[in-house]
């Protein structure tokens, strides 16, 4: 699949709002079977930091991953990283490179193409990241989706988000702001969100109404920022600087939302419970939680451009290479492996016998529990609390644990498999397309 | 071109590690999903775990679900490819890839269908190192990363 956004983005529009705009075009069942290719002008113009942030969430748009084509950028940005080839073994490796990408006159099996001046900041208002508005849009009403699975699916997720149909999208007051995960959490993600802290004024903190905080997406990157003062800034703002690591992008540790709790995030996934059972997710781009930090509220980012920092003494750049420093040792002798006789006709089956214990699927009769949602996706399958594991077994309890428990009471509810005959079910009929979404979780179908 | 990273004594010591945890896997005893379709990576991790997932009409799975509504067993065919209804009702057919078919019906994952292949992927990873050296990383020497720290990981 390959998706080309073409022409000019607005100032104020990052490469967070053009994922989060696509994945609004395609659904996150569009690159279904898909490796998504990024092409066109602005993924050309974009830093190798903003396309890591589009193609982290090809998974959120459906497929298995995203690429965009090595290029000028991809190459200065890689040399002389320390684990980068030297020498001889470089101009040998970027002549490789060089060879990648996609020929001329290549038939893609889905082409889509999106004007750049289409897309303005974007935010979620929902439990899907397809669930997208424009930041100077609305919350949708259901009563005019004609689609009665769609309608269902949308009541359900403004009822879990707290939100009512038409409210704008500037008017939702939130309660945190994470700024933070392996989709917006580099360097150029934390000076982003500087900017627009420094742009709302000298002395303007983060609003009374709102907990913010910034978690750097490494160790590097932490010493990075605050060689470059960022976190002098965040910190007399009122933001929370804190040590690197994915903290609240997925609620497995104890930075969490509380019930009813609405967060700004930069993460990649707004599903019910991700961030805390109950907690309800706004994905946004760096610049639009900074933003939405200072008002307290969704804003448009765009209210902070104009100001002129180049004169600001608060920002200064250092290159990533200063903090690149661990040694890094010679490159290990070439395997030899042993040549062992095998042979392989890929046009046949392959043997039946098997090294694996994995069990065999022949035929199958029993109880069918019957379910009838949309995209369900695998942090309701298994959310993540019960993810701290590598063994298949013993998952029984954690499936489909936050429809099958009250949160509050910690009770059964009556949810299909807490129900005689389902406890039994041998078989899921869902009647709701594209099951099993979002995270690649191998948890998912260890518990059913 | 894909050049993928497969060490032998990495995917054997996998191997192991996935054969020491037992049978009971499908833990709440789900082993069949019938939607009108699915996330692609969920579909392959359903396959890798002994579990069939069907893609029917939404008509179908919505007569399937009544059927379920109503307390009556299913039976799921993988041999014969066909959904088996109480009553008599009309048995519904559906299609399986050939080679994911082959696999779920002797129990073979990709493990298993790696390790069937380790001549090739050990001459592979020789001319892996011929053409791309900079992808064997420097300082491993076919040993494991060493691990700094202990304890457990909070993500």
């Amino acid at each position: 699949m390959r998706i080309t956004v073409d022409g000019e983005l607005h100032e104020g529009v990052t490469s967070k709002d053009v994922i989060l705009h696509i994945i609004g075009v395609i659904g996150t069942a569009g690159g279904t079977g898909s490796v998504i290719e990024y092409a066109g002008s602005v993924f050309r113009g974009f830093s190798m930091e903003a396309r890591m942030s589009v193609c982290n969430m090809s998974i959120e748009a459906g497929a298995r991953a995203g690429m965009v084509a090595p290029d000028d950028i991809t190459f200065n940005y890689l040399r002389n990283r320390p684990l980068a080839p030297k020498g001889e073994a470089w101009d040998r490796a970027v002549a490789y490179w060089k060879t990648l990408n996609t020929d001329g006159g290549a038939q893609f099996d889905v082409e889509v193409n999106i004007r750049a001046e289409e897309i303005v900041p974007t935010v979620t208002w929902g439990t899907s990241p397809q669930d997208v508005a424009p930041i100077t849009g609305a919350v949708p009403d259901p009563t005019l989706i004609s689609d009665p699975v769609r309608r269902s699916s949308v009541e359900r997720s403004l009822k879990y988000m707290g939100l009512s149909p038409n409210t704008r999208m500037e008017d939702i007051v939130l309660d945190k702001i994470f700024i933070g995960s392996c989709t917006n959490s580099r360097i150029e993600d934390l000076r982003s969100a500087a900017k627009i802290v420094l742009a709302a004024g000298p002395d303007a903190k983060v609003a009374r109404n709102v907990h913010a905080m910034i978690v750097p997406g490494s160790g590097l990157v932490k010493q990075h920022a605050e060689a470059e003062g960022l976190d002098v800034i965040f910190k007399r703002a009122g933001f929370d600087w804190r040590e690197a690591g994915c903290s609240m992008c997925l609620g497995m540790n104890p930075d969490q939302l509380s019930p009813g709790e609405r967060c700004a995030s930069t993460s990649n996934r707004n599903f019910e419970g991700r961030q805390g059972a109950g907690g309800r997710t706004h994905l946004v781009s760096p610049a639009m939680a900074a933003a939405a930090a200072m008002a307290g509220k969704l804003t448009d980012v765009r209210k902070f451009l104009g100001v002129d920092l180049s004169a600001n003494a608060s920002l200064k750049v250092a290159s990533a290479f200063d903090f690149l420093t661990d040694p890094v040792l010679p490159p290990p002798e070439p395997e030899k492996p042993a040549p062992s006789a095998a042979s392989s006709n890929p046009k046949d089956l392959p043997p039946a016998e098997t090294p694996s214990c994995v069990a065999k699927f022949i035929v199958v009769k029993g109880i069918a529990a019957p379910l009838h949602i949309d995209n369900v996706d695998t942090d309701m399958i298994i959310p993540k609390q019960f993810l701290k594991t590598l063994k298949r077994s013993g998952l029984a309890n954690a499936l489909f644990y936050t429809l099958r428990k009250d949160p509050r009471t910690g009770e059964d509810t009556d949810f299909v498999l807490n129900r005689s005959p389902y406890n039994q079910a041998k078989i899921l009929v869902c009647t709701g397309k594209n099951f099993g979404c979002g995270s690649s979780r191998e948890h998912a179908p260890w518990s059913l | 071109m894909i050049t993928p990273i497969l060490l032998p004594s990495a995917l054997a010591a996998l191997a192991d590690v996935l054969t020491v945890t037992g049978t009971g896997r499908n833990d709440f005893g789900i082993r069949c999903i019938i939607a009108p379709s699915f996330a692609d990576i969920f579909r392959n991790n359903t396959m890798q775990n002994g579990m069939l997932p069907v893609v029917l009409s939404f008509e179908e799975c919505k007569a399937l679900a009544e059927d379920a509504e109503a307390g009556l067993e299913l039976e799921v065919d993988l041999e014969k490819q066909e959904v088996w209804r109480a009553n008599g009702r009309t048995a519904i057919p559906f299609t399986t890839d050939p080679f994911r078919r082959h696999c779920l019906l002797n129990g073979l994952d990709d493990i298993a269908l790696t390790m069937q292949k380790v001549g090739l992927v050990e001459k592979f990873e020789q001319q892996r190192s011929e053409l791309w050296p900079w992808l064997d990383g420097f300082g491993y020497k076919g040993k494991k990363i060493p691990l700094r720290g202990t304890g457990m990981m909070e993500w």
